[in-house]
């Protein structure tokens, strides 16, 4: 409902852009009826670790980038309580982190999320994504908003949910396998939750849908095949002459000095009279990059967007 | 002999819709109200020429008029803005040094044992009273800070603008508004360490005090207690603001300036940049406003000396207008409200005729310009944006991005159909439509066949102007920092 403050569930397929495929209909279908495009993210530093890959680029998603590096170089800042949480950041709001890795757990934990893992949601030993039941996960995930059975409960624990599958979650098998698995993992939760969140209905009207698919780890050939640079017109180039600096490469007036031009996350955000459509009809790069009404943003600002949805960010000025 | 001059001068109409932006709309098909309505002009510019998405002021934002207007006049408003009282009081029309401060202010009721505001409106209808009480405040003194100057001037309904002129003011102070009724009226308090925001505030207090004093005993007050009506005793201070002090659109753009707007904070905003505020009759600001008006004003001004240019607005001034440039202006900024003000009431149906009404207007605006054009003497452009989105279900401000275009008059001529068709345009003024109770779009909205007929003229690929088409322009994603970049740019550029 476009007059009263949205939940909000974002799912975060970490490091699963690349495994995407036709089959993915409850993705696909997302990206047709809302907005779709890319947030950018700054270059890995040389010779990241995966762990720390996960970690970093989750706090850049949260807006929590410095916090990250406070946390590498120990700073006595991270040591202490000086950490200023997603709570005193955006007017009260309350998060949850969902995610097994516990690197990301314990970073969580320090911005104020309160963490949990998948099984501790719905309160079975199995931590294994395949042994829990997907309509009992997504029903676990909206009761954590305050929707149960349908309709709208007068208190929630909280007004944001976010949700990080894969970066291999499951090691034990073949890794490429474990990233297929994991994809439609999200693809099938994300198709029990808009089940239950009908265009209309109760739910549909207050719960606001992210789903962002990162690319993880990437490589040298991702620079041509997954850039998000414009194309110079050559056919005109007065018209090139006008190309203003663009939103992705701006943090406020300034130029960003680390922008990675490449292999940016792919999301696509729904939620009835509340978002727009764009024209994109799959979940893909090629399709965001032709159809998608959003272009590119700064994967940072993408939490003021969700924050301001939910009635957790303030109007700047008059 | 030719005496026409070699370069024509190059001139800007520039029309910013307040509140353009929209999200999909189920009632419209799942369109925005652009998309839904018929907007055969706007079309026409996003075919003849370059489009893009704007962020006002950054990604993700959700801002208001004030700092997104400032941002898009090329004033980064993190460094400038400083609140709205300014431009409201300077819109209101009191004049303004920098370094004043002033309050949007409200009369209200105060029960004076209790110290509590029982109602933050004294009267809605107070057009008549209003400039009374506010003739007896202005010019008023603070017996503790004789140093002082102190000017009230009537708004609308219950509220006046009010400044204080003098030394050392901050305008980093609370205000005495409690917000809400039936709550104890504030002291203004500093928001800072500084001793100039401790001196305001104490100024402040006390000229809150002897408002009061001197409302308590007007003789206006006692004939409204008789008639049992809520007495106007207490002028709540809020919104402070200070004039900004910075450089002028001309000398930061090279581009002499005009602007028509009827809306307070807006005119008070151009008038803080040295932004000529033209006079057009009949332009409200509202729904009653007529956008003939508005276009003729601005074509005029562009086109002077061809045509006389209209009178600009004086603030603090005895005569409240006086002559525009006799050689006109080279950007003119053309403010429209009304769709904003139907993102504001929620009225979907009225919004997509609202837009439908401005596109009539623009074309109004292009046949004025046309003609001046073909005497050879000027060569125009035609910009169109929003300074956010109004979501219409949602009623207020939004970060989404809004569409934005620029194209050269010829090329719009041409796109439109050649001089014939633009010349048969009506320049009849007309209201802005009314909305039946319960009307709705079904038939009207635009069927894909009408999208799917245009083609891009010139520029980009985009043929509609909408916040989806736009996201195919070849400017890409921008923040309004770079919007005048584009247009002197667009300038420059040989036809």
């Amino acid at each position: 409902m476009a007059d009263r403050a949205s939940k909000a569930v974002v799912f975060y397929g970490d490091g699963l852009a690349r495994f995407i495929d036709p089959s993915h209909t409850h993705l696909h279908s997302l990206a047709s009826h809302g907005c779709s495009g890319f947030l950018s993210l700054p270059n890995a530093p040389p010779s990241e670790r995966e762990d720390d890959r996960i970690v970093r680029e989750v706090a850049v998603l949260l807006d929590s980038h410095q916090a990250y590096l406070n946390k590498i170089e120990e700073l006595e800042c991270w040591k202490t309580s000086l950490v200023q949480t997603i709570s005193d950041r955006f007017m009260g709001m309350r998060a949850a982190l969902i995610t097994n890795n516990s690197s990301l757990k314990l970073f969580g934990g320090k911005l104020g999320f309160t963490t949990f893992q998948l099984n501790e949601l719905i309160e079975t030993s199995d931590d294994t994504l395949s042994g829990l039941s997907l309509d009992v996960v997504a029903s676990g995930l909206l009761k954590l908003l305050g929707f149960e059975g349908g309709k709208i409960m007068e208190a929630s624990r909280f007004d944001l949910v976010f949700v990080h599958i894969g970066a291999g979650e499951k090691m034990n098998v073949e890794k490429d396998k474990a990233f297929a698995n994991d994809t439609e993992y999200i693809n099938a939760l994300l198709g029990g939750i808009l089940q239950i969140a009908q265009p209309g209905s109760e739910v549909g009207l207050r719960l606001h849908l992210s789903v962002v698919m990162s690319y993880g780890y990437v490589m040298e050939a991702d620079q041509s095949n997954l850039s998000i640079l414009i194309p110079k017109d050559d056919k005109n180039s007065n018209l090139s002459k006008l190309f203003p600096r663009q939103s992705y490469t701006m943090e406020g007036e300034n130029p960003r000095n680390d922008v990675r031009h490449y292999c940016p996350m792919l999301i696509s955000q729904w939620q009835y009279a509340v978002t727009r459509k764009d024209m994109a009809e799959t979940f893909s790069f090629k399709d965001f990059e032709k159809w998608g009404g959003n272009l590119v943003i700064p994967a940072d600002r993408f939490l003021h967007e969700v924050a301001f949805k939910l009635w957790k960010a303030p109007k700047y000025g008059a | 002999m030719d005496t026409r001059p070699r370069q024509p001068k190059k001139r800007v109409a520039f029309v910013l819709i307040d509140g353009l932006g929209d999200v999909s709309l189920p009632k419209l098909g799942f369109k925005t109200p652009l998309q839904a309505a018929n907007l055969p002009n706007l079309d026409s510019i996003a075919s003849a020429g370059v489009n893009g998405l704007m962020d006002p002021v950054e990604v993700g934002l959700g801002c208001g008029s004030d700092t997104a207007h400032l941002s898009l006049l090329g004033y980064d408003p993190r460094v400038y803005y400083r609140g709205r009282g300014a431009f409201e009081s300077m819109g209101a029309g009191l004049a303004m040094s920098p370094g004043d401060i002033a309050f949007k202010s409200n009369f209200a009721t105060l029960d004076e044992k209790t110290g509590v505001v029982i109602s933050r409106r004294a009267d809605r209808h107070f057009e008549d009273e209003g400039p009374v009480l506010c003739a007896a405040l202005d010019k008023m003194t603070l017996p503790s800070f004789p140093q002082y100057e102190v000017r009230v001037r009537y708004a609308t309904e219950h509220r006046c603008g009010v400044v204080v002129k003098g030394p050392k003011l901050s305008g980093n102070i609370s205000g005495t508004d409690p917000l809400k009724d039936h709550r104890l009226l504030l002291q203004a308090q500093a928001l800072d360490d500084t001793d100039e925001a401790k001196h305001t505030a104490a100024v402040v207090n006390e000229l809150s005090r002897e408002m009061s004093k001197i409302l308590v005993s007007h003789p206006l007050n006692a004939k409204r207690e008789a008639e049992g009506k809520n007495i106007a005793n207490l002028v709540l201070l809020r919104g402070c603001g200070i004039r900004i002090e910075v450089p002028s659109f001309e000398k930061k753009h090279g581009l002499l300036p005009c602007m028509v707007a009827p809306t307070k904070i807006i005119a008070g905003l151009g008038l803080s940049l040295d932004i000529d505020i033209l006079e057009a009759p009949g332009a409200t600001g509202d729904y009653r406003t007529i956008l003939t008006s508005k276009a003729t004003a601005i074509a005029k001004a562009l086109s002077a000396p061809l045509h006389p240019c209209p009178s600009v607005f004086v603030p603090g001034g005895e005569d409240k207008h006086k002559p525009g440039r006799p050689d006109g202006y080279d950007f003119g900024f053309l403010h429209i409200k009304a769709v904003d003000d139907a993102g504001h009431d929620k009225e979907s149906v009225f919004k997509v005729k609202a837009l439908e009404a401005v596109d009539r207007a623009i074309g109004q605006l292009a046949r004025l310009l046309w003609q001046a054009e073909l005497t050879g003497n000027f060569q125009y452009f035609l910009s169109v944006t929003g300074d956010h989105s109004t979501p219409v279900e949602y009623g207020d401000h939004s970060f989404e991005p809004v569409p934005f275009s620029m194209c050269r008059l010829a090329d719009f001529v041409h796109m439109v159909g050649g001089e014939s068709v633009i010349m048969k345009i009506s320049l009849d003024p007309f209201p802005l439509p009314t909305i039946k109770a319960g009307e709705d779009l079904t038939e009207d909205v635009k069927s894909e066949t009408e999208r799917n007929s245009k083609q891009a003229f010139s520029g980009d690929s985009v043929c509609e102007f909408n916040e989806i088409a736009a996201a195919r322009g070849c400017l890409g994603r921008f923040p309004g920092g770079e919007m005048m970049g584009i247009i002197k740019n667009c300038l420059k550029l040989n036809a």
